[in-house]
């Protein structure tokens, strides 16, 4: 450490040197003599690698290299996170000295710890279980060469070195398991259901078979249930049997929708086709779900309200104000539900490890990241955009809770995790949740295709402003159709039109590289194939009616691009049979695709009852 | 094994900051700044620079706490 400085009083050189400077330099300065002073410093400093930086323990045959943080034992590197290697190094170079756990918490995970002890229990016992089992394996383990540290025989080396920690009580640590469905992304709708079916074929038995892969939540929306019946009926009765048990959460909602793409109608009959479809299956989930809405409207929690619904769970737009992971969320209205906050996304606990100790350590690993913001309990989502479960899941999570007592492991669901959680001394946010703090809102981008959008706001105000309000004054009591009665062949024309419009509004026009603004015409004409036309109400098409009359507002497109769309441009598509051979042809055959998307939908047979 | 040494320029002054990393880079160290003590303190913890320079008077800490806390750590040689 060099100080350069405009005080130059002997005092403050003296203080600094004492402090563990080992130069001095005064302002104003020359440029050449600082150079020169670095150069010596350099000379004081072992280059990396070779120098007392290395620390040798012989009786383990354990070499650590300090300075380019290699850990070697019998001339084979040992894999250490970072964290494990500042342990290390701290142990090893205090032999013989009591370190304090609030020493350890301090210099390894900063100056803001001290008393976090089962961070410090976690981290050593891990490293120690581990490394028993490494020792226990045979010798001809492949994987013998990727062992952990034993830092607890390190401890022992260096005589004397103990670390003191205090039993805590463990923490909750809710694992629900779910998987998050885009109907239509970046792959055609049909491509996603096949995917869909995979998994629920999956699925189903699985939680039938196996009581310790306890739950699962889909995604909050109903459709998936209906987009997987329709190509296997015969799942009916499974279905109905998990959802009743509990073990399947489904709805609150039909569809997961843009909040600010749709009308507040759409919204509302939205809810309530949800909670109608997911009473028919069995109950639907008593949670407001909006995992992935880019940005929530102000009312959302009085309709969750007047839809018996206490509790919401949401990610994108929760402002700076929240440093908790719930708050209270209040409409115009007064009316507020409690609303946990995905603190890192709905993928927060995604990819579950196989490995009991690797899952105790994530553990570890977000309590130290949620810090102050930890309610409690925590909540890890154990899914993301189209994952297959994880059956490992209650095998890993038993073995967890056999191991330590730092986290107690549940597989649970939202429903019954947010009952049992603080209510007490949350922060109140009012209105709209449209802040970019926490997570990314693609401000100013509106997921649909312009040409869908439009399509379904003429529709919207068809059936809002003529369709329904006709209706109530022309029709004769008993045949005005009541909202969302539970039977679909009870329905009257205008309930369908408007299920129909609360489907196609969940479907976010964004395909692989697809570029802002850019028209698709599957889009508009796949819409069109699965439910014949844009709504006749009176007789005449209502898009073409209402285009004339309404200014022609444009709606604002995904201006920035899509935001996964670039991340992984065509993820997950591989060409196959000839379209593998020659691209041209592949690029030929997606244009057909997009442009015929209704027959090519036939063409596969499932033809969505089009 | 990278030659390149680390120089880690703990400077409030932005202008002698970058005067200082124009000259620094120019004779091919690996430069990593800051402007206050609390980041300095974190960057030494994360990339262990092989030489500090520190300015006493910081928007934050005093310069000599922040000396302090680069040895207590023993992370930063």
């Amino acid at each position: 450490v060099i100080v350069l400085t405009a005080r130059d009083d002997q005092t403050e050189k003296v203080r600094s040197l004492d402090a563990g400077a080992d130069d001095y330099m005064t302002k104003p300065f020359d440029t050449e003599e600082l150079l020169a002073r670095i150069r010596a410093a350099l000379r004081r400093v072992p280059s990396a690698g070779n120098g007392p930086v290395v620390l040798r323990l012989a009786e383990l045959d354990l070499e650590i290299d300090l300075a380019r943080r290699l850990v070697t034992r019998a001339g084979e590197p040992v894999h250490l996170t970072r964290t494990e290697l500042m342990l290390l190094e701290l142990l090893v170079r205090n032999p013989g000295k009591l370190l304090t756990q609030e020493y350890l918490l301090h210099e390894v995970w900063g100056s803001g710890y001290g008393t976090e002890s089962n961070y410090l229990r976690v981290y050593v016992a891990q490293s120690a279980q581990e490394a028993r089992r490494r020792r226990d394996a045979p010798a001809s383990d492949p994987d013998r060469a990727r062992h952990r540290l034993p830092l607890d025989r390190t401890r022992r080396l260096a005589r004397g070195v103990r670390v003191r920690t205090q039993p805590t009580q463990p923490i909750t640590v809710a694992i629900v398991p779910h998987t998050h469905w885009d109907r239509e992304w970046y792959e055609p709708f049909q491509t996603f259901r096949m995917r869909l079916v995979k998994l629920l074929d999956t699925l189903l038995p699985m939680l039938e078979a196996d009581m310790s892969y306890a739950r699962f939540l889909l995604d909050g929306q109903t459709v998936v249930i209906d987009d997987y019946l329709e190509i296997r009926p015969d799942a009916r009765a499974a279905l109905e049997r998990l959802a009743a048990a509990g073990r399947i959460s489904v709805g609150p909602w039909m569809v997961l929708m843009d909040e600010f793409m749709v009308s507040g109608e759409t919204t509302v009959r939205d809810l309530q086709y949800g909670l109608a479809r997911a009473s028919e299956l069995g109950g639907a989930m008593e949670v407001g779900y909006l995992p992935d809405m880019f940005g929530h409207v102000a009312q959302m929690p009085q309709l969750f309200r007047l839809a018996g619904l206490e509790h919401a769970v949401a990610w994108r737009g929760v402002p700076a104000a929240v440093e908790q992971t719930a708050f209270w969320w209040e409409a115009p209205d007064g009316s507020r539900v409690r609303t946990e906050y995905l603190y890192g996304s709905y993928s927060n606990g995604r990819d579950i490890p196989v490995d009991a100790g690797a899952l105790v350590r994530r553990a570890c690993d977000y309590e130290v990241e949620l810090g102050p913001a930890r309610l409690g309990s925590m909540l890890l989502m154990n899914g993301t955009d189209h994952q297959m479960p994880q059956p490992w899941l209650g095998r890993v999570v038993a073995e967890a809770n056999e191991r330590q007592r730092d986290y107690r492991f549940v597989v649970t669901s939202l429903a019954e995790y947010l009952p049992a959680q603080p209510t007490d001394g949350l922060v109140t946010v009012s209105g709209e949740l449209r802040s970019g703090a926490r997570a990314n809102l693609l401000m100013g981008v509106g997921s649909n295709r312009v040409d869908v959008h439009r399509a379904c706001a003429a529709a919207e105000r068809a059936l809002e402003r003529s369709g329904e309000p006709l209706s109530a004054l022309l029709l004769p009591p008993d045949r005005y159709p009541r909202h969302a009665r539970p039977r679909r062949v009870a329905q009257s024309r205008v309930q369908q039109r408007a299920r129909l419009f609360v489907r196609v509004q969940r479907r976010r026009g964004r395909r692989p590289g697809g570029r802002a603004l850019r028209r698709s015409a599957s889009d508009r004409r796949g819409v069109d194939a699965r439910r014949g036309r844009a709504p006749r109400v009176g007789g005449r098409r209502a898009g073409r009616r209402h285009g004339r009359h309404e200014p022609d507002r444009p709606s604002p497109g995904r201006v920035g691009g899509d935001r996964r769309a670039r991340r992984r441009p065509g993820a997950g598509r591989r060409p196959r049979g000839k379209a593998a051979a020659h691209p041209d042809r592949r690029h030929r055959r997606r244009r057909r695709l997009h442009r015929d998307g209704h027959r090519a939908e036939g063409a596969v047979g499932v033809g969505a009852g089009a | 094994v990278s030659s390149v040494r680390a120089i880690l320029l703990i400077e409030d002054d932005p202008a002698l900051r970058r005067a200082l990393r124009t000259s620094l880079r120019s004779r091919d160290f690996d430069v990593l700044e800051s402007a206050t003590g609390e980041q300095a303190i974190v960057v030494a913890a994360d990339r262990r620079p092989d030489v500090v320079i520190l300015d006493l008077g910081l928007p934050d800490l005093d310069g000599i706490e922040v000396l302090r806390r680069l040895r207590g750590s023993a992370r930063s040689r």
